[in-house]
């Protein structure tokens, strides 16, 4: 049961690229959740949301560790080790 | 006829009951055991109710009702106890992967809309070195207040 994510080096001091998702405010599409890159602060949508740009920001970059950018949750995730990471306290 | 249909379900009920026994004794952890003895209540007690129903004509209407409600609380019950055993941290046999595992790590940042990111406004901070996976969290916001524990 020892599995732990490996990619905490990825995390960076970002700002938030927008306030609401990059790809789906450039054409207008709706979504449900926002994430945000901790490697780059690209805001996405979550996979429930139809275009899912925070995965395919994933996909497209290797940037595998997000946050919710949604108001109070402060949960990650590794889309490489598909695990949930809370901070401590 | 009725009689034999009553009998049928009399002999599944203590099916289930006797196999849930048979598990309790046999399985190896407390998740599969509860897999075993949640059939007995459900499963088993339905059907004995429905024998009871069938072979005592007069106690159909009570029998029925507590198969119903027995339906209902018993997958609910094991449910959670499986639940507050898994958080209570009861080992699982022969687990492969865990999909509820959560990690805890010093990162104490949480980005909201709206909220303006505490470090836009200080230009003027150290550089950190982004490859050093030391401790993330230290280097970003500064040292943690406690010991850092094994999560």
């Amino acid at each position: 049961m020892a599995n732990r994510c490996t990619h905490l080096n990825q995390i960076q001091k970002v700002v938030p690229s927008a306030q609401g998702c990059e790809d789906c405010l450039k054409t207008g599409d709706a979504w449900l959740h926002l994430r945000i890159c901790l490697t780059c602060g690209h805001v996405g949508c979550c996979d429930s949301s139809a275009n899912q740009h925070a995965r395919r920001h994933y996909e497209e970059t290797g940037h595998a560790l997000i946050q919710s950018f949604e108001r109070g949750e402060n949960w990650l995730w590794c889309y490489i080790d598909e695990m949930i990471l809370k901070p401590r306290g | 006829m009725l009689q034999l249909i009553g009998v049928f379900f009399l002999v599944f009920g203590v099916f289930f009951c006797v196999m849930g026994v048979i598990g309790n004794i046999r399985l190896p952890d407390i998740f599969t055991r509860l897999h075993a003895t949640s059939k007995v209540s459900s499963m088993g007690i339905l059907g004995l109710m429905v024998a009871s129903a069938l072979l005592v004509p007069d106690s159909a209407s009570k029998a029925i009702a507590l198969g119903v409600l027995v339906l209902f609380s018993a997958p609910v019950a094991s449910q959670a106890i499986a639940r507050s055993a898994y958080r209570d941290g009861c080992a699982m046999v022969g687990l492969a992967q865990d999909d509820l595992a959560v990690q805890y790590i010093d990162f104490s940042y949480n980005y909201t809309i709206g909220e303006e990111v505490p470090w836009q406004a200080s230009p003027d901070e150290p550089e950190i070195d982004p490859d050093d996976p030391a401790n993330v969290d230290e280097q970003l916001f500064g040292a943690p207040d406690e010991e850092p524990r094994d999560g």
